[in-house]
């Protein structure tokens, strides 16, 4: 079980300190799915960091918590949080051309996670868990995999090679940050009916970091809609999409292409996200709100729950007394 | 590697040797000086030096001597030197093992030394160790090499007296011992011959002027070794290891490090020459008897057999370092493919 409760994280930068997520909290159990949606800059990708305990040395996790099965991985010193890495949360990235190291090959990277997470000090087993991992991923020939270079290997079979790796020790929660971005559309397909498939097999707990809503329904039992680090709105993924409670959501709905409206334009969001060392005062989604009220300048809104999600807007603030 | 890559980069050497055959040849040959003063002895007469311009071919056009000395260089005969009346080809024999095994010396404590330090300050990026290393480097790179070697001849060898201050090997040692020369690399001979005496003279003999001349090489690398390095631990796959749990230490020393090897021998190779000019003016200083020496003395004399030998032998020795060099590129990177 993934617990992230009030999470703030800062980047404290030359220019100044970046607030990048700011309170922030959801669950995950085992073999569930959540979605973390958002545009470039809203945080997702540093809140994956947090929970992956791999923030960089500029960053800092101010208030909150993230707990796996219990243990605040945001309280652990240098040593404990190397040992916590892969064997209890890992991580997936968009590029996974990038994500190897272009001078060893598959099997020495994977060979050495076995040695070092899994304890298997011989070779052969080492090499044996390494099989198993890519077996696991549905890789095609993982012998011949295992004894080529990244460069040899197509961005869909890496990204395989990633998943793998990150899967190999056996971590509780995997965190996949747009793993699918890069591919194109049908192995996009296949990437998701993975994750889908080890998600439900290993019992992971999944967070699937996208700007893409509808991908988001392929993989994530709920959705969390982040917005310049702020959450927006929480909840299961069909009541999600199709009756948006927040305005930012219903905007970013708008914008999907859609089979079944006919021709038309698609209608993007007015305006920009805002400079995240300069928030707007009161709501951050204010500037660009079609709804915006006067209240709206003034006070932060408190995350509200509501018809089994929690959304943070000033409409619904009045509709249930505020229950967090 | 292909037999192709091979036989294409030794017909490339072959075209750099005889490019530089031809170039310092005509050099040599259009300088207004007159080596026949030195051929025919002193205080020649008309005739004696009238002999000595036949002799050395000097009245024919030049093109006429680039033949003749192009067709004898070929065959093995490189020339006499007019300044020791040996074979020039003699002459390099015996004092490029002595060069080659200081710049061999200098280069192996340029990496022993250059890469931990560039290491040390790339993980400790920002900190004191870095600021210490950064400094000494670039002190190391740029520091004139005459200058240096002037100043460790004076306070290690004239002041303090710790080690010696010129030559390679006290001579009285060799005589005692029965040493003889066999590569002519007297560390090598010294072992070879399981002549204690003999090693622990010449090392103490190697060391200071190969210290001088490392400093180029090492503040080089150092520099170089950092900078890689910071860039690899700050590529996306120095990130995804840790993340997927590989501890630091391994990430660091073990794959962002074989990221750094390749380029900072590739770096090496080239400084190659820059240490050569090195070592010419660091034997001049500790009176080493190696090819620098020689070449220096053969300029002073206008012996053109042996200046034009020494820079054929230096532009030889750079490129086969080169191909080696990119040989062990090729072996680390597999996705170079020679």
């Amino acid at each position: 079980m993934l617990e992230v409760r009030g999470l703030h994280v800062s980047y404290y930068t030359l220019g100044g300190v970046i607030r990048a997520v700011r309170g922030v909290s959801f669950r995950v159990s085992p073999g569930k799915g959540l979605c973390i949606v958002g545009e470039s800059g809203s945080g997702k990708t540093t809140l994956g960091l947090a929970i992956a305990g791999a923030l960089p040395p500029n960053a800092r996790a101010s208030r909150g918590s993230v707990r796996i099965d219990g243990a605040n991985i945001l309280e652990l010193g240098p040593e404990d949080l190397e040992r916590v890495r892969g064997s209890l949360v890992s991580m997936v990235f968009q590029d996974p051309a990038a994500s190897f190291n272009p001078l060893f090959t598959i099997g020495q990277t994977l060979g050495d996670i076995a040695r070092h997470k899994l304890g298997l000090a011989e070779r052969s087993e080492a090499r044996e868990a390494a099989l198993a991992a890519l077996r696991r991923v549905g890789m095609p020939d993982p012998e011949r995999v295992l004894d080529a270079y990244p460069h040899e290997l197509s961005g869909g079979m890496l990204q395989r090679v990633a998943i793998a790796a990150a899967i190999l020790p056996r971590p509780k929660v995997l965190v996949a940050d747009e793993p699918t971005t890069m591919l194109d559309v049908t192995l996009q397909y296949q990437i998701l009916k993975l994750l889908n498939r080890l998600k439900e097999t290993l019992g992971l707990a999944l967070v699937f970091i996208t700007h893409n809503l509808g991908i988001a329904a392929e993989v994530c039992e709920d959705i969390l809609v982040l917005y310049a680090g702020h959450m927006v709105e929480l909840g299961p993924t069909d009541k999600v999409l199709e009756e948006p409670l927040h305005p930012y959501t219903q905007a970013l709905i708008e914008c999907i292409p859609r089979i079944d409206r006919g021709p038309g334009r698609l209608k993007p969001i007015p305006g920009s996200m805002p400079d995240p060392r300069r928030l707007p005062g009161g709501c951050v989604f204010h500037p660009r709100c079609p709804h915006v009220m006067d209240i709206c300048r003034e006070r932060d809104p408190r995350p509200v729950a509501l018809d089994k999600r929690v959304v943070s807007c000033l409409l619904y603030n009045g509709e249930k007394g505020g229950a967090r | 590697m292909s037999k192709a890559y091979v036989a294409k980069r030794l017909a490339m050497l072959f075209m750099v040797v005889l490019g530089v055959l031809v170039i310092t040849f005509v050099i040599t040959r259009v300088i207004p000086a007159r080596p026949e003063l030195l051929w025919a002895g002193s205080h020649p007469t008309e005739e004696q030096i009238e002999r000595a311009r036949k002799e050395l071919r000097l009245d024919e056009p030049i093109y006429v001597q680039l033949y003749y000395y192009l067709k004898d260089f070929f065959t093995g005969d490189w020339g006499v030197s007019w300044r020791t009346r040996q074979p020039v080809l003699q002459d390099i024999m015996e004092s490029l093992p002595a060069t080659l095994e200081l710049v061999f010396a200098a280069f192996a404590i340029a990496v022993m030394v250059g890469i931990p330090l560039g290491v040390l300050a790339a993980v400790r990026y920002g900190r004191l160790a870095d600021g210490v290393v950064r400094v000494f480097s670039v002190l190391g790179a740029s520091a004139p090499v005459f200058w240096i070697a002037l100043i460790a001849q004076l306070v290690f060898s004239s002041w303090l007296g710790v080690l010696p201050g010129a030559k390679r090997v006290d001579e009285s040692v060799v005589i005692e011992t029965g040493f003889r020369e066999i590569t002519g690399f007297m560390i090598l001979d010294s072992i070879l011959q399981l002549n204690a005496a003999v090693l622990l003279d010449a090392l103490k003999h190697l060391v200071l002027p190969a210290l001088v001349l490392s400093l180029y090489p090492l503040g080089l690398t150092a520099r170089m070794t950092r900078a890689l390095m910071i860039e690899a631990l700050n590529e996306y796959h120095s990130i995804s290891l840790q993340v997927w749990g590989l501890p630091r230490r391994l990430v660091v020393y073990k794959y962002a490090l074989k990221n750094v090897i390749a380029p900072v021998i590739a770096s090496l190779g080239l400084s190659f020459g820059y240490t050569i000019i090195g070592a010419f003016m660091v034997e001049l200083v500790f009176v080493w008897p190696g090819i620098g020496l020689y070449a220096a003395l053969a300029l002073l004399s206008f012996d053109y057999p042996a200046v034009i030998g020494c820079v054929v032998v230096v532009a030889l020795v750079y490129s086969l370092v080169n191909m080696v060099v990119d040989i062990v590129h090729a072996s680390l990177d597999p996705r170079v493919k020679l």
